[in-house]
């Protein structure tokens, strides 16, 4: 008997309530994606020449080597953190009479449709028919293709395992991306080497078919592991699937003072940091602090508008991503929030604290950047005060018009669940506004655009009080609209 | 569609809903907690429109279905998050808990569990003790018997049966024995419409058999 899994797979996809919604989101992704393999393609077909550029003495193809073994080391690190295995429920499968093998096979070839198989293919792929081709040996050519190809398949099924036999935690899952951003920045400082030893390994690939082949063939055991180990642990029923309880004792003095507002900041500490979706963010705002140090020494960090992006991004990046969803995270609960004695007001108040005080600390956990970088400094400030007294109220109002119910307990990557189109025309003014402000009034002055930025934002920030009451009208107005979406399922 | 001329229960009744699936018994509740907007007419509470005001919820409690529980939370943090609501501090909340322990059976306090990690049936026992916190004056409460099981569902009518006079509170359940003991006043809801208003008698068990019996 056939039984057409993709079919009910489209089907199931088809029927959701939140169709319109999914096809705007898949529209998106897919120009983001097709955005993304056009840079890689570039990059591929040209970097032979930024070898070259980069490294004068050394012979491009083998510099490159090595720097896709990083590469694809850093892949499966970002695989285990956000790549997701959901592909198909098996569970209702599991009392038809489909063999269980039929199942796992299906889930372990549909993995590979993964938008993270695809990149490592638009860097490799241009490069090879342009620059290996024509240029090396047969073998070379095979080799290289069954090493890199190899690769791919290996990072997929072992993040795949990890995914599905290991459920790590996150603080775990994350170690090795800050380690391997570690290494390559000692690396590329000079203080450790471990690109002549990537090297040496690629160029022992390009030579020995065996050592080319070894990726590959972890593969194929990785796949027949899978199928073996999931057929062990797939059953109706999950045993012990009880998760550890994190306790938190809330600062009730501090809080206290606030009067219901602290009672719900409490709450909402705990729902970000129990729940996959929000407590990922904090991961995505942890790489976030990293992120300038692949800038340090470049004069990137002097170009004005970049300063401004940067400043923008890493001091607001979890009120971004956390704002932008405002009171989706309650949609499970919301009808408990909406008939208590919890005024809306309140809501956002304690809102407004959470995510203005996810600034203050990206704030100032990054201000060292602005020691080292004196002139990054007043972008730094400015955005900072920007994104307390301005960010947040647009992410309140796009709350009372664009209202999703999510899961939060799903993972956070490539996750737009609650996301819409109205989230894109928001957002691009918000993040162009202070571009804007800077290129007119630069020419008053280098600081004048910051001043002005700065000054708004502490105005906004100033009077929040007055600001968030004026907001809660308005989502008052929408009360019924909101609570109905937030009881639909997708 | 829900199309109710007027209905008027007054304070400290209990008051049964039921009616079958489609009756509009959850919309009913749905109103009354300003969920949903009536199309016309309004919803007094103490004489004041519900629409609109905040002053019903300091006197209202309710659960409906799994959306009225944090499931985040564990058990006890979700009881001390309502108690905070109506300034009840953890020695009060935990004290009132206490009279409860027989109806959690054990299987609900000091889990250290997350309550989305509980079984249906003792999630909705926390739903349920939930809606006691804060002296609530009305009660809304939406098949309270379903899911628990049996021992359960008789410490609960007790618990009913025990509350002062002064309470007010609104059940709906397909369990028309259940709902015939521990109600006064029975409302039967058909396609939206007020069937039958039975002043709760010892004939009104066999009244409701016979009418669902067609």
């Amino acid at each position: 008997m056939r039984v057409p899994l993709t079919r009910y797979q489209w089907l199931s996809w088809v029927r959701s309530p939140a169709l319109t919604q999914q096809i705007v989101q898949t529209v998106i992704l897919v120009l983001f994606g097709l955005y993304l393999a056009a840079n890689l393609v570039f990059l591929s077909l040209f970097a032979t020449k930024i070898m070259k550029e980069l490294y004068p003495q050394a012979d491009p193809a083998t510099k490159l080597g090595g720097l896709l073994i990083y590469g694809f080391f850093a892949g499966l690190f970002m695989r285990i953190l956000f790549q997701k295995f959901s592909g198909l429920q098996i569970k209702p499968y599991l009392l038809l009479p489909v063999p269980k093998n039929k199942l796992i096979h299906y889930l372990l070839r549909s993995s590979l449709t993964s938008f993270f198989n695809w990149m490592p293919l638009f860097i490799l792929l241009p490069y090879f028919i342009q620059d290996v081709l024509p240029n090396q040996s047969t073998t070379y050519a095979i080799h290289f293709l069954m090493f890199y190809v190899g690769f791919v398949l290996w990072n997929n099924y072992l993040a795949f395992s990890v995914d599905k036999l290991f459920k790590l935690k996150p603080t775990i899952a994350a170690l090795p991306v800050i380690l391997l951003i570690a290494v390559y920045i000692a690396d590329h400082r000079g203080w450790i080497s471990v690109s002549p030893f990537l090297e040496r390994w690629f160029t022992a690939c390009m030579q020995h078919g065996w050592l080319a082949a070894l990726p590959l063939l972890g593969a194929v055991a990785l796949y027949v592991y899978n199928l073996k180990a999931l057929g062990r642990i797939y059953f109706l029923v999950d045993k012990n699937s009880n998760e550890p309880v994190t306790e938190m004792v809330i600062p009730s003095t501090l809080l206290g003072r606030l009067g219901y507002t602290g009672v719900l900041i409490g709450n909402e500490i705990r729902m970000i940091w129990r729940h996959k979706r929000s407590r990922s963010l904090l991961y995505i705002a942890l790489l976030m602090i990293l992120y300038p140090l692949i800038f340090m020494g470049n004069p990137v960090m002097d170009y004005a508008g970049f300063k401004v992006f940067l400043a923008l991004f890493i001091t607001g990046i979890f009120a971004l991503n956390y704002g932008q969803l405002m009171l989706s995270w309650n949609s499970p609960h919301f009808d408990f929030l909406a008939t208590r004695q919890v005024r809306i007001e309140d809501i956002f108040r304690a809102k407004y604290y959470i995510l203005a005080g996810s600034c203050v600390v990206l704030f100032l956990v990054t201000l060292p950047y602005g020691w080292v970088y004196q002139e990054y400094l007043p972008a730094h400030i400015a955005l900072f005060l920007y994104n307390i007294g301005f960010s947040i109220y647009v992410y309140m109002f796009l709350a009372a018009y664009n209202s999703k119910r999510i899961d939060p307990s799903k993972g956070a990557m490539m996750n737009y669940e609650g996301i819409s189109i109205a989230h894109f025309f928001i957002l691009l003014p918000l993040w162009g506004i202070p571009y804007l402000l800077y290129l007119v009034f630069q020419f008053l002055g280098p600081n004048v655009p910051f001043l002005i930025i700065g000054g708004l934002g502490m105005a906004g920030a100033l009077f929040h009080t007055s600001i968030i009451h004026q907001v809660t009208k308005l989502f008052e107005n929408r009360k019924y609209p909101i609570l109905s979406a937030f009881r639909k399922k997708s | 569609m829900l199309n109710i001329p007027e209905l008027e229960i007054p304070a400290g009744q209990l008051f049964g809903l039921v009616g079958n699936n489609g009756a509009g018994k959850t919309t009913a509740f749905s109103l009354l907690l300003d969920l949903i907007p009536p199309d016309q007419g309004q919803i007094l509470s103490k004489g004041e429109p519900v629409q609109h005001r905040e002053n019903w919820k300091r006197y209202t409690t309710a659960f409906l279905d799994e959306s009225f529980l944090m499931d985040f939370l564990t058990p006890e943090e979700y009881f001390y998050f309502i108690g905070d609501l109506y300034g009840w501090g953890k020695p009060q909340v935990k004290a009132f808990l206490e009279q409860y322990q027989p109806f959690f059976n054990d299987e609900v306090l000091g889990k250290r569990k997350y309550i989305r990690d509980f079984s249906k049936g003792n999630q909705k026992k926390i739903g349920l003790i939930g809606a006691f916190i804060g002296d609530p004056e009305v009660i809304i409460l939406d098949e309270p018997f379903a899911n628990l099981d049996p021992t359960t569902q008789i410490r609960f009518k007790r618990i009913i049966e025990e509350l002062e006079s002064t309470r007010t509170v609104l059940i709906s359940s397909h369990d028309l024995s259940h709902i015939t003991e521990i109600c006064r006043r029975i409302v039967l809801l058909n396609k939206g419409k007020i069937e039958k208003d039975i002043q709760v008698s010892p004939s009104t068990l066999t009244e409701l058999e016979d009418y669902f019996a067609g």
